[in-house]
């Protein structure tokens, strides 16, 4: 720090030192009236753990979030709830709700049917857990999965619980998970982005992703997640201009970092450096990513695992095969959205559609990076932003039913870097509604999730506007249970 | 015996160490002198390795024939001039050094005896039996003197293995001392292999609590409150270039947080007693320590020395990474990547941090399998992955005593069973993973005879019966679905040997009726195109389709007798004939909607023009109550007030939910005409399927062509 004012302190010249230290000087005289003692800071209130390494030696490495966005419902997928079906069409008793507060959508109703699933629930491997028939491909691996039933969040709506789990706040703004790791990790392939989006859109009812999910919040710019498109240029704008060689690029480039140095000399605006970076990554990116989305490579075998859609660019097992090679080749964290799961009615006709487009590739994934020994060094996590209600939103018909949102309980699978496999935490009470035992915070998850990257969410904190921030605030505590 | 002048120059050298050794407490050296003890640690290794040679050719090969004799004459005069030489140059080197005495004195006698026995090996370099008895004796001799050597140089515990602990025992509580807990640990690392009471070095003790309070030779490391004047912080400080920083030059260095650390604690007065405890959880001391208390749960721990962090960041490229696995750890993961920067010789580069490499990752790199030999050096590595590479595993022989080696991934590499056979008798892995290599599921049964430590992953490999449905086709279109005359539209697959079957009639297509598609398909009217795919082993895709509509002739100008909706106004009039159609999902950029009343508009041509169809491109969503118009009309004249009716159609109406889709809807027109009315009416109510029957029907259009 001192070293970085005595530098700045050189770029101030006479005549800028005059012209800005009338107005600073006054300032600081009424800062001082106004708030005394705000210019006693703290002596040594350095930061904390060296940055762009684990603080431990991690269980995982990597990550691959497949973000399912909407919503999916935990009674349709890996929370069986038979009692649901034998009490089809009854109200849900008041002393289960205890008043959960409900989302515009179903507060004017004035009867809560409960409703079964559809879909029948078998057992499954060694673990015997419950998985739907939904989730065929799921369920034949799910001795690697450690299901955990008892997720929970504080949010309502789409938006803020999406942001949520991704910031760990719901009011945006703060840095994406990923950007945390990011921050706290460093990168292990410095010719690629240590943070990269993926997404895709099914066939259901949808919610809007935006880039403030991705965000670097007040974390250096260069954390942000770089979105690939789906279209035949994964990364845009990184194939040279025809006729352009790269020995004219490099020389561009050169003379480029020349002049942004000088900007920096002058100004001292770290934001220049985080630029030229920049530069520097999306040069090496040209040779990197071509070389990643290169399908050519990819065996027969592959694309019978991931299934066809895996050669579609944009498809979500487009961008499951894609994940895998970014984490193969070294991106801490891969964040799919797949889109669509918000099925408030014609549940019966949509979530088919939605399972049928995730369900083999997501299973394909975890396997893919299993014979390839990475597994153990990548944590895989599948799930939405919270659950859906037991009871029907809307009115029940005879083949068709709807689910509003559900905040109190959900599931979610891990699977791989660290957590143990074949296992199911939690549990909740027979209607589905509330927890019973073991729940899981969203804070908790996150602070689970850093754990396993060898960060003590504790100590990863960046100061901004005066105060320390951690991606889980004053709160998270690691879920023992599910740590291998 | 032939006595030469070499003989009589050893005999009075070793004299003369004979006697240095003897009143060495009195020496007092010449600064020349003094310099040329520097040159111990060169010539030592002569004596060391020749002697040896002679033990050894003397044992194994009588010195019978003249050839062998001479040349044990010749390495008898080296050996015995060197190491007289290196016995007095570590005479001269021990003056002026803080060693311990007791080891220091072992190792000057024994050093002297040694050499001595040289010289009368070389006396009596023809005595047969006599020299022989000269070497065995030099023998025992020389690894004394150098055992005591490295105990003086590198610290008593220089043989202990190279373990590693669990650290999990040594958990930091609160009840800890700060400086058993922290500041210990770092001197340990960074301070005590030179500063301990062997080798005290600046005759400074810092592995006792004594030595410490004492001070070296420029008195106490540390001012208790004053980092700014303690001696240990200034020499820190100092420019690494410079001869008084420490630790010295080549020596792994501090690391900033253990500086932060170090002068933090002295700052706060050095205490070496005081406990976490006796801090308050908000003293800022006390948080600012926790920052260096490892978490709870620490990962392995590694005891091996850290490589010095300069060669580790000039090793760096960004072809490959080289990353400690934790902050802290000595443990260093390499990651090589892009193809094509590869060079395999690099590798060989790594050699000065090749101790601490505990994992590489080699994935899809050109490795071939000479290659790997430049592996065989990294003794501590515990996780190779060499997926993808270019390597049939008969190199992997070279590494099979690594003895640390556990997880091998070999997966999609050429490696078979007879390739990997002479690795796994020997090797000590643990798990190798081998799917999409040439082992089969039928290879394992003797893979695991050969080494039953091992458990294999061969993968998944998908079910062969299983028959999966190939994706649709798709349209390559450059500028949406509205094409000239003419051109070409073109279809694609993604997955290689994949045909593609068409129609443009609106059937459905099928592999035995329909055109098969080579490059490009021409359209000489609006058409829907429809296509499938199909390749053998693989059931045919779903239908793609799409309705391409011809770029019509542009009306002079276009009037909307009728007002649309407010949400759907798109781009009024003008908008139906700019030759941009929309999509089905975003309404609100192209399309004109109604919401039960009727759509009337009037196009003008400056000459009167014949048409021989009219298209009006429609939308049909039942779901939001979009549906087909009931009826169109197509009207023409040349006087705007004055036109007949030339054309009416009543579009079929879907009798259930359907996918959406956009319609082309074709009104045939006769006659030369400057005016033509189109009027679109709506249903009068939604049909009594519809969950919403009775109410008001939508209707959408986005476009009108007319065609010559």
């Amino acid at each position: 720090m001192k070293e970085d004012l005595n530098r700045y302190r050189m770029n101030v010249s006479r005549r800028k030192f005059l012209a800005s230290a009338g107005l600073g000087l006054g300032t600081i005289g009424l800062g001082s009236l106004l708030v005394p003692g705000i210019w006693k800071g703290k002596a040594n209130d350095e930061p904390s753990m060296p940055l762009g390494l684990p603080h431990f030696a991690p269980k995982a490495k990597r990550i691959i979030y497949l973000f399912q966005n909407g919503a999916p419902s935990q009674l349709e997928s890996f929370d069986y709830k038979p009692m649901l079906n034998t009490m089809q069409g009854k109200d849900l008793p008041a002393s289960i709700r205890m008043g959960q507060r409900l989302t515009g959508m179903t507060s004017g109703q004035d009867r809560f049917p409960l409703v079964g699933s559809k879909f029948k629930f078998a057992q499954h491997g060694r673990s015997g857990a419950w998985v739907s028939e939904l989730f065929p491909h799921m369920a034949s691996i799910v001795d690697e999965l450690c299901i955990i039933r008892t997720m929970h969040t504080d949010a309502i709506n789409h938006d803020p619980a999406l942001t949520f789990f991704q910031t760990g706040a719901q009011q945006g703004n703060r840095p994406s998970m990923g950007a945390w790791m990011s921050y706290g990790l460093g990168s292990e392939n410095k010719n690629l982005p240590s943070f990269c989006v993926l997404l895709s859109k099914g066939r259901g009812n949808g919610q809007g992703v935006y880039s403030k999910l991705w965000t670097n919040g007040f974390l250096e710019s260069s954390h942000q997640g770089v979105v690939f498109s789906s279209g035949d240029d994964p990364v845009l704008y990184l194939r040279d201009p025809e006729g352009q060689e790269r020995t004219d690029r490099r020389t561009m480039l050169n003379k480029l970092g020349e002049l942004n140095e000088m900007a920096f000399a002058e100004t001292g605006d770290p934001e220049i450096l985080q630029k030229i970076q920049q530069y520097e990554m999306a040069y090496r990116m040209q040779t990197a990513v071509p070389e990643l989305t290169d399908l050519s490579r990819e065996s027969d075998q592959i694309i019978r695992m991931y299934g066809p859609e895996a050669l579609v660019p944009g498809s979500y097992a487009a961008n499951c095969l894609l994940a895998r090679k970014l984490s193969e080749a070294g991106v801490r964290f891969v964040q799919l959205y797949h889109q669509g799961w918000d099925q408030h009615g014609n549940l019966v006709g949509e979530m088919p559609l939605q399972a049928n487009d995730v369900d083999r590739a997501s299973a394909a994934l975890v396997m893919d990076l299993k014979q390839r020994g990475l597994l153990e060094e990548t944590l895989v996590i599948w799930g939405g932003e919270f659950g859906r209600t037991n009871y029907c939103q809307g009115t029940i018909s005879k083949d068709n039913y709807g689910r509003d949102h559900h905040p109190r309980c959900f599931s979610i699978w891990m699977a791989g870097g660290g957590v143990k496999p074949g296992i199911v935490y939690g549990e909740t009470d027979a209607f589905g509604y509330n927890i019973v035992r073991d729940p899981v915070s969203v804070h908790d998850l996150h602070a689970t999730i850093l754990h396993l990257l060898g960060l003590d969410h504790e100590k990863l904190t960046f100061r901004h506007l005066g105060r320390r921030y951690r991606l889980t605030d004053v709160e998270g505590k690691r879920v023992e249970g599910i740590i291998a | 015996m032939k006595r030469s002048f070499f003989t009589y120059l050893l005999g009075s050298l070793n004299l003369l160490l004979l006697f240095l050794a003897a009143f060495s407490a009195q020496l007092d050296l010449p600064a020349w002198l003094q310099w040329s003890g520097r040159l111990h640690p060169l010539l030592l290794h002569f004596p060391l390795a020749l002697l040896l040679v002679m033990a050894l050719s003397q044992w194994l090969r009588p010195l019978q024939d003249r050839l062998t004799l001479s040349a044990f004459c010749f390495l008898a005069a080296i050996a015995s001039g060197t190491a007289v030489l290196s016995a007095l140059s570590g005479l001269f080197l021990s003056r002026g050094q803080e060693y311990d005495p007791v080891l220091l004195t072992r190792h000057m006698w024994l050093g002297t005896a040694t050499s001595i026995i040289a010289f009368l090996i070389w006396t009596f370099r023809e005595r047969m039996p006599r020299n022989r008895i000269l070497t065995a004796i030099s023998l025992p001799l020389l690894t004394l003197t150098g055992h005591y050597g490295a105990t003086l140089t590198h610290g008593e515990d220089y043989l202990s293995l190279p373990g590693r602990t669990d650290n999990r025992a040594a958990l930091i509580t609160d009840s800890a001392r700060i400086y058993d807990a922290l500041v210990r640990p770092v001197m340990a690392a960074k301070c005590h292999s030179c500063h301990n009471e062997k080798k005290a070095k600046g005759r400074l003790v810092m592995t006792s609590m004594a030595g410490l309070l004492k001070g070296g030779r420029n008195g106490p490391p540390w001012v208790p409150g004053d980092p700014l004047n303690s001696h240990i912080m200034q020499r820190i400080r100092l420019d690494e270039a410079d001869d008084e920083h420490m630790p010295p030059r080549g020596k792994p260095q501090l690391t900033e947080a253990e500086v932060r650390l170090l002068e933090r604690w002295i700052a706060e007065g050095a205490d070496t007693l005081r406990r976490f405890s006796d801090y308050a959880a908000t003293d800022s001391f006390r948080i600012f320590l926790s920052a260096f208390i490892p978490s709870g749960i620490k990962g392995r721990t590694y005891t091996f020395e850290a490589a010095d962090e300069k060669t580790v960041s000039s090793l760096r490229s960004p072809y490959c990474e080289i990353s400690p696995v934790a902050a802290g750890s000595p443990a260093l993961a390499l990651r090589f990547m892009i193809r094509s920067g590869f060079d395999a010789a690099y590798l060989g580069r790594l050699q000065n941090i090749a101790g601490q490499v505990v994992e590489i990752n080699l994935t899809d790199m050109p490795m071939k399998d000479n290659d790997l030999t430049l592996l065989s050096g990294f003794t501590h590595l515990e996780t190779l992955i060499l997926n993808g590479t270019s390597i049939d595993g008969s190199g992997l022989q070279a590494l099979s005593a690594l003895p640390h080696l556990t997880h091998l991934a070999l997966s999609g590499t050429a490696v078979s069973p007879s390739t990997l056979g002479p690795f796994l008798t020997r090797t000590k892995v643990k798990r190798i993973y081998c799917w999409n290599a040439r082992v089969t599921s039928k290879d394992l049964p003797a893979l695991q005879a050969m080494n039953r430590n091992i458990s294999w992953d061969l993968g998944t490999s998908p079910d062969p019966d299983e028959v999966l449905r190939l994706t649709p086709p798709q349209f390559v279109v450059k500028d949406g679905p509205v094409i000239v005359k003419g051109d070409s539209v073109l279809l694609r697959h993604p997955m290689p040997g994949v045909k593609i079957y068409y129609t443009l009639d609106g059937t459905a297509p099928d592999s035995l009726r329909s055109a098969l598609y080579t490059r490009g398909i021409s359209m000489a009217r609006t058409s829907l195109l429809r296509a499938i795919a199909c390749r053998q082993g693989w059931l045919t895709s779903d239908t793609a389709e799409k309705l391409f509509f011809l770029r019509s002739m542009t009306p002079s100008a276009v009037r909307l007798y009728s007002v649309p909706d407010n949400m759907y106004k798109a781009k009024g009039a003008p908008g139906l004939v700019d030759g941009k159609t929309g999509e089905a999902v975003n309404l609100t950029e192209e399309w004109l909607g109604f919401h039960g009343s009727e759509c009337d508009m009037v196009f003008h041509f400056t000459r009167p023009t014949r048409f021989s169809e009219v298209v009006v491109s429609t939308l049909r969503r039942t779901g939001p109550h979009i549906f087909p118009p009931y009826r169109i009309e197509l009207w023409a004249g040349n006087d705007s007030l004055n036109l007949t009716k030339i054309y009416s159609l009543d579009p079929p109406q879907p009798g259930h939910h359907e996918k959406d889709r956009i319609e082309a809807q074709v009104l045939r027109s006769q006659g030369e005409w400057t005016n033509y009315r189109i009027r679109l009416m709506p249903l009068k109510g939604l049909p009594g399927w519809h969950e919403a029957k009775g109410k008001k029907a939508w209707i959408f259009l986005d476009e009108v062509f007319f065609h010559q």
